[in-house]
């Protein structure tokens, strides 16, 4: 249709050109004539809009620079179970001593503040669009999530940031001012409250991958947790415990299988199809490059710290240090390697598989945002800090994590349980511990050291020679150099 | 040398004149004589010539066809003269018959000079304007008609990227202006403006060149407008200087046939020395030692390989080029018609370039008062690339240096040896001659440019013309990355684009000539406007090799196919006046108003005017008695241009499509989102340039020498101006930002003999252009180029406010530390023998604040010297030309120059080290370890050069021979000699290319060849 008015618009205009020197204004055939792209005139009108404006909203989390590595990149080198034998950039971000311009931190903020933009939009464009009301409180609980957790991302990592609500169109709408931790948590509580009471509780055919109340509910007690709001975390994941909805697969390697992604455990994950669009979880974990037959190059991006808890005291008996964790692999030859006789003789981790994918960022599997033994960790930590000891049900849901790592039937006492009586400080380590090997490159281990207020010193403990005087990443210097409401008085201390 | 070349060409047309007098001893007697007066260059027959006896004005003209029959006297001398081209005395010799081939002179090169919209003679010239001629044009094999213009004009550099077969090249006049605007002059080919987008090297696939769907066999002249005065007319495209090309026509006269052919082998022009396989050995466990670990060879003679990886993917490779003229015509219809085959094997695995095209230039004249003018041209250019990405894992080039000499090319089963299984390999390294053997990326460029100009006399003197063209290309890219290639599975993408611009031009021109006013002006209307649309469809995971792209469907992975399509549109108003009064005083005034649909809706018009003044001092009184002065012009211009390579769109808010993927089976589902911040004041980058220039011919041209010296203030640059990123857009493209190009231009041409059977003459040619960002819309001044591939990781070019455009920065060396360095040095971790770094702010540490601006890709001046010397029927042809002052950053010597850090084999020359038995701190190389060296100056190197870019031997047949009007034979040879200092392959190099900001860096670039061709040419 748009080429025959073109066409049309042609024919007149050669008429026009040929009968020269007529013509006085010209400005109307110079208006740009748009195919490939729609303009945001005649957009938002229809439910079908609503869907590809929410659609929008989570890309940014498919994008290289969030949950295809640049997340992992950031979360993973600086805790202090992942580590890196090369390459200036990385190692900078492993010993925690990066710049205010680092392009992991500053690439990661760009993404993370596309998708807060994107549901800013949704929040303001679709309650103006004529259409089923209950879709359209979903749709809108969709914004309200992806809003709060790119700001629950954000304040984790960087502390107060600049903070807005509103959809930004123009270059005079940026400059958002920088907002304090606690308002920003406060918006967060209130999007996810929002969030959670419309959302739909499961997902099914073409929305399988979309968030659910129970992902709502998740992130919410996350962030309970988070501010110490015990019985608050406590609750929200015991809702989630309690709708059904999602349970512990019994084989923990099933959770990670290429086969298995969306299993019953996953409550929020990030969908790839590794074809169109995949990652480079298996080929950034994997050591071997191209003859270990777990992913097309294992680049070990990513290799264990040899000085972690992790890697120096878990238990051999424990059925997930071996498929999380190794020394020594088998290549596509059938020999055994010994990683330590390469050239890159860190050990490897093996929790990301991905044997068919056709190239590097090519993995398929979803990277997993929530899962329920994160339901039943939180649940553990929040209600035995809450009663002010653990209590049986505490208990409970740590055991089931626990005797399914060791391959254990989930409902029966065994001998990997944790001990009774112990004190909350201790029930707490004991949980904290549990989550540092069960959640092994999954992006926890950060955010469970900042909140505990470990990071970066434990960094500092491995010999790393960290920026002592920071405990939060830097403001991204591009934010600073151009956004007229900051200044270098804005920027975390220590850069 | 400029010194000698003035004084020589005196002394010769001394001695010269003593020997034509003398050659003027008259004998009674007359004859009859007739012949036919051709060009040299292209045997084409001269209408008009002039042939005098003597010194006398006894004489006669040529006809249509060439001929001319006069009376003359036995032992006389007849001159033959033509304007464009050098007198000739001959002596008659009792001859009844002589026919002459006139060579162009290169000095008067085209009396009439192609401007925009029209001609002018040479010496009403205000603006600056070169050009080169279809002889020098022919005198190298070339693929495209700008590699013509290297060396050979001043204020114009051309740089060739790489030098894979039909690889793109950049043109510079006057310096760059543009950040991302694009620096590419316009072309301008028969009176279409094309503008060649030459495209960057996106790390997949090397740009092509446009412009070599045009066969330079065609061409008659090339004319690059320089300054402000000549380009106005071009408006908003005019800032980066036009390239004019002018196909061959047809004249009158019967029907003649020309052949030309030549064929050579090229070979590649250096190999870098690299350790052999025992060095790489020792070297690895050397390292090994140094850093406390087991050496990785234990037993040499385990390892039986020495593979010499350069040799194994470099070839010897031949170039072919055939062309078939058909030409010929009456006063009412005149032809020319050409066929040609050009066919260039690369030199390096896998890569090819070939073109057949057809071009038709007819002119026929429809009645007294209508004439009709056609240009066609019909190619086809397939090219076959090597994958010499920028990548460090996956270019031929890059891989082959880095890989290990201990590897074998194969196993002794035949199969390709998995070069990562080398106990110091990187597993990601792939065999070199896998990647040449398992990696095809075709491309097919059809291109149909055809415009036909209709010409109406109103009255004598004005006339009106209306010219309508079409420029199409289809473009198919065929890639495949087959099941050879580790971690592939068979990857198969063909992608096509389809681009179509229409051009109306309506013209009026008038000429007028009273008493001593002379008046030139032209007017006019034209509309230009550029559909470009694309798709790509991808599929992966192939069972065979055998598709390739051509069964799509066989793969059982698809890729989510994409396209698009966009438009732009160009109006303009244009018009200029050239009056000359007195033959003295030239005035030129001219002006465009450009309206671009890529302008924001705030800016869709702009207007260029420029003005220009030129004094022929020489015409004055008080000169005109001195008679060695023919010619002395002072002129000077001022005016503005444009650059509308902003792109299309740029202005608007989007909304575009972005992906994700949902459903129990992984669906692609398709969102939209705001994707560009609106600027609806976005508008062209305004070039302001100043230029004066003065023009001096003497002893009757014999010698011409032509000065500018310019100024071009570039504001409204392009930029992207970073925004809070905080609103999740990076930047939004803003004009701000300026950038000076200041110059000085000296070009001589002289003709330093010239007898009947001995001619000689020079040019020389010399530019400066210093460059300088005045200013950056960016906090600090500065902003870096992106990344360099890894192992870089790094921006090496900073675009910095006082600084070159594209500056390259990094750290100082220092030499080798003597002693293990603790904790309080500036380098704590530094172990004797590793290399130091200076700490040149002084806070005892190396960080990144101790990066300094390391020198520029652009060099101080170019210039270039050609020489042609006819002797009898030998004729010897040389172009020497280099720049001085230019800086590579030698990215492929950060892998192979970095003392082993990452297990690449090194230069030869790292043998020269630090070891602990001779801890030399004034070793070239240090301590062999895993440690990285920082970005310094050690990869940043001179790239300074001179060098015999062409030498050409020719020998013409004598005519008499039957059937045949002319027949010349040649030999030449291309890079035979180069000197520079620059380690790499060729100090001509840009990897990246096009308008990027990564220029003047070495990453893997195609190699530059070394040529021996023999050619013919025949006129039937």
């Amino acid at each position: 249709m748009n080429l025959l008015t073109h066409l049309h618009t042609r024919k007149s205009w050669l008429t026009l050109s040929l009968s020269v020197g007529l013509l006085t204004s010209c400005n109307e055939p110079l208006q740009e004539e748009v195919f490939s792209f729609i303009s945001t005139v005649n957009f938002y009108k229809t439910a079908a809009d609503a869907d590809a404006a929410v659609i929008a909203a989570y890309e940014p989390f498919v994008s290289d620079n969030y949950y295809r590595r640049n997340l992992y990149n950031v979360c993973l080198l600086a805790d202090d179970q992942v580590t890196i034998g090369r390459n200036p950039q990385f190692q900078e971000m492993d010993n925690f001593n990066m710049a205010a311009d680092h392009p992991f931190t500053t690439n990661l903020w760009v993404q993370m503040y596309r998708g807060i933009n994107r549901a800013n939009t949704g929040i303001k464009r679709i309650p103006g669009i004529d259409m089923d009301a209950t879709r359209r409180a979903s749709l809108m609980g969709e914004c309200y999530f992806i809003r709060a957790y790119n700001y629950f991302n954000l304040v984790r990592l960087f502390g107060g940031v600049p903070f807005t609500t509103d959809e930004i169109e123009t270059v005079d709408q940026t400059n958002s001012p920088k907002a304090s931790k606690e308002v920003i948590y406060e918006q967060i509580i209130a999007d996810l409250l929002q969030a959670e009471s419309t959302l739909p509780t499961s997902r099914t055919g073409i929305e399988v991958g979309r968030v659910t109340k129970s992902a709502a509910q998740t992130l919410l007690a996350d962030v309970y947790l988070t501010l110490e709001r015990w019985p608050e975390a406590a609750s929200k994941a015991k809702a989630v415990m309690d709708v059904g909805n999602h349970q512990l697969l019994t084989d923990f390697t099933r959770v990670f299988a290429v086969n298995n992604e969306n299993n019953a455990e996953i409550i929020f994950s990030i969908q790839f199809d590794g074809n169109t669009i995949g990652n480079w979880l298996a080929s950034f974990a994997h050591a071997g490059g191209t003859t270990n037959p777990n992913c097309a190059n294992g680049v070990q991006v990513w290799s264990v710290e040899e000085k972690s808890d992790m890697w120096l005291n878990w238990d051999e008996n424990d059925k997930r240090r071996a498929f999380t964790v190794y020394d020594r692999f088998v290549n596509k030859a059938g020999q055994t390697i010994n990683v330590y006789n390469t050239e890159r003789p860190f050990p490897a981790f093996g929790k990301y598989n991905a044997p068919n994918e056709v190239n590097e960022s090519s993995c398929p599997l979803n990277p997993i945002v929530y899962r329920y033994a994160d339901v039943l960790l939180i649940y553990a930590e929040a209600a035995s800090q809450a009663a002010g000891a653990p209590t049986a049900e505490a208990y409970a849901a740590i055991n089931q994590v626990r005797r399914r790592g060791y391959g254990l039937p989930l409902g029966t006492v065994s001998a990997q349980d944790l001990p009774a009586g112990l004190s909350r400080e201790a029930f707490r380590s004991a949980v904290l511990r549990e989550r540092s090997l069960e959640f092994v490159i999954e992006n926890r281990r950060l955010f469970d050291l900042m909140r505990t207020g470990q990071f970066p010193a434990i960094l500092k403990t491995q010999g790393k020679n960290i920026n002592e005087r920071a405990t939060l990443f830097p403001i991204p210097l591009a934010e600073i150099n151009a956004n007229t409401s900051l200044t270098q008085a804005d920027q975390n201390p220590g850069y | 040398m400029l010194h000698f070349l003035i004084k020589i060409p005196g002394k010769y047309l001394l001695l010269l004149g003593l020997f034509v007098s003398s050659a003027y001893a008259q004998t009674p007697g007359n004859l009859t004589i007739s012949g036919i007066v051709t060009g040299r260059a292209d045997g084409q027959p001269l209408a008009g010539a002039t042939v005098v006896v003597g010194s006398t004005t006894q004489g006669t003209t040529t006809d249509a066809n060439g001929r001319y029959t006069l009376s003359a006297p036995a032992e006389g001398t007849l001159t033959v003269s033509f304007i464009g081209y050098l007198a000739q005395n001959v002596p008659i010799n009792r001859r009844t018959e002589i026919n002459v081939a006139l060579a162009a002179d290169p000095n008067e090169l085209s009396e009439v000079v192609v401007v925009g919209y029209g001609t002018q003679r040479r010496r009403d010239l205000t603006g600056s304007i070169v050009s080169v001629s279809a002889e020098a044009i022919k005198e190298m094999p070339i693929t495209s008609a700008e590699q013509a213009l290297q060396g050979r004009l001043s204020g114009v550099q051309v740089i060739q990227g790489n030098s894979s077969p039909g690889g793109s090249l950049s043109i510079r006049v006057r310096g760059g202006n543009s950040v991302r605007g694009g620096s590419e002059p316009l072309y301008v080919i028969d009176g279409f403006p094309v503008y060649n987008n030459i495209g960057t090297n996106d790390g997949q696939s090397q740009p092509i060149n446009p412009m070599s769907a045009i066969n330079p066999n065609d061409i008659t002249s090339i004319e690059v407008l320089k300054d402000a005065s000549a380009t106005a007319i071009y408006g908003s495209r005019g800032a980066n200087g036009v390239v004019i090309i002018t196909t061959r026509r047809g004249q009158v006269g019967a029907g003649r046939v020309e052949f030309e052919a030549y064929y050579g082998q090229q070979t590649v022009r250096r190999k870098i020395p690299m350790l052999n396989a025992q060095e790489y050995m020792e070297l690895t466990n050397e390292r090994a030692r140094n850093i406390g670990g087991n050496v990785p060879y234990p037993d040499f003679s385990r390892w039986t390989a020495d593979t010499d990886w350069q040799d194994a993917i470099f070839r010897p490779a031949p170039i072919s080029n055939y062309t078939l003229t058909f030409s010929g015509g009456s006063e009412s219809s005149r032809y020319s018609i050409s066929g040609n085959w050009f066919d260039q094997q690369g030199i390096v695995e896998g890569s090819s370039f070939q073109r057949g095209s057809v071009r038709l230039n007819l002119d026929n004249q429809l009645s007294s008062k209508l004439s009709l003018s056609t240009n066609i041209t019909a190619s086809r250019a397939m090219t076959d690339q090597a994958r010499t990405s920028i990548n460090f894992t996956n270019g031929i080039v890059y891989s082959a240096l880095v890989a290990p000499p201990v590897a074998p090319i194969t196993n002794p089963d035949g199969s390709y040896f998995n070069i990562g299984t080398v106990p110091t390999a990187d597993p990601a390294w792939n065999n070199p001659v896998v990647l040449a053997e398992g990696f095809s990326n075709g491309l097919v460029a059809n291109r149909f440019l055809g415009n036909t100009n209709l010409t109406y006399s109103i009255l004598p003197d004005l006339t009106f013309s209306v010219r309508l063209g079409l420029d199409y290309t289809v473009n198919r890219r065929d890639r495949y990355l087959s099941r050879l290639l580790p971690g592939s599975t068979g990857n198969a993408t063909i992608t096509g684009s389809d681009n179509s611009t229409y051009l109306n031009e309506n013209i009026l021109s008038y000429r007028k000539q009273f008493n001593n006013h002379s008046l030139n002006a032209v007017g006019g209307f034209t509309w230009q406007e550029t559909m470009a649309s694309s798709f790509s469809a991808n599929s992966q995971n192939f069972a065979l090799d055998i598709f390739g792209t051509d069964n799509l469907g066989a793969g059982s992975t698809l890729g989510a196919p994409t396209s698009s399509r966009s438009l732009n549109t160009l109006l303009s108003w244009l018009g200029r006046v050239n009056y000359v009064f007195n033959d003295k005083y030239l005035l030129t005034v001219s002006a465009r108003a450009d309206g671009s649909s890529r302008f924001g809706t705030g800016n869709k018009w702009g207007f260029f005017p420029s003005a220009a003044l030129a004094w022929r001092l020489s015409e004055e009184a008080f000169l005109k008695q001195v008679d060695w002065l023919s010619e002395l012009k002072v002129r000077t211009s001022v005016g503005v241009t444009g650059n509308q390579e902003i792109g299309n769109y740029n202005s608007l808010a989007r909304l575009g499509s972005v992906a994700a993927i949902f459903g129990a089976n992984q669906g692609r589902v398709i969102g939209y989102a705001q994707t560009s911040m609106p600027n609806a004041n976005l508008k062209w980058e305004t070039t302001a340039q100043y230029d004066a220039g003065l023009d001096i011919g003497l002893w009757s041209g014999r010698v011409n020498v032509n000065l500018d010296y310019y100024v071009k203030n570039t504001t409204d640059l392009l930029t992207s101006v970073p925004v809070a990123i905080s609103s999740g857009y990076a930047s939004i493209l803003f004009n701000s930002g300026s950038i000076r190009n200041q110059g000085f231009e000296v070009a001589v041409d002289a003709t330093v003999l010239n007898k009947e059977r001995l001619r000689w003459n020079m040019g020389v040619n010399f530019s400066t252009n210093k460059n300088e960002v005045v200013s950056v819309a960016v906090e600090g001044g500065q902003f870096f180029a992106p990344n360099i591939s890894s192992p870089v990781d790094l921006p090496v070019n900073v675009v910095r406010e006082g600084e070159p455009l594209a500056a390259f920065y990094g750290y100082v060396s220092d030499g080798l530390w003597e002693t293990n360095q603790a904790a309080g040095s500036i380098m704590p971790n530094a172990k004797a023998g590793d290399l130091r770094y200076k700490d040149l702010n002084g806070d005892g540490v190396i960080n990144t604040a101790d990066r300094t601006i390391l020198g520029k890709p652009n060099p101080d001046f170019i210039y270039g010297i050609t020489s042609q010397l006819t002797f009898g029927p030998f004729d010897l042809n040389v172009l020497l030309q280099g720049l001085e002052g230019a800086t590579v950053f030698n990215a492929n010597k950060y892998s192979i120059g970095d003392a082993f850090a990452r297990n690449a084999n090194q230069l030869a020359e790292v043998k020269d080290r630090w070891t602990p038995e001779n801890p030399n701190l004034n070793a070239k190389y240090p301590r062999l370890s895993n440690v990285n060296p920082l970005v310094s100056d050690r990869f940043f190197e001179d790239a300074s050069y001179f060098r015999l870019r062409n030498i050409q031997l020719g020998y013409t047949l004598p005519t008499s021979i039957k059937w045949f009007r002319s027949a010349r034979v040649y030999v030449s040879g291309q890079n035979l000699l180069t000197w520079t200092s620059y380690t790499g392959y060729d100090p001509e190099v840009d990897s990246v290319g096009g308008g990027d900001l990564r220029q003047g860096v070495d990453v893997g670039a195609y190699p530059s060849a070394k040529t021996i061709t023999f050619g013919v040419k025949f006129g039937f």
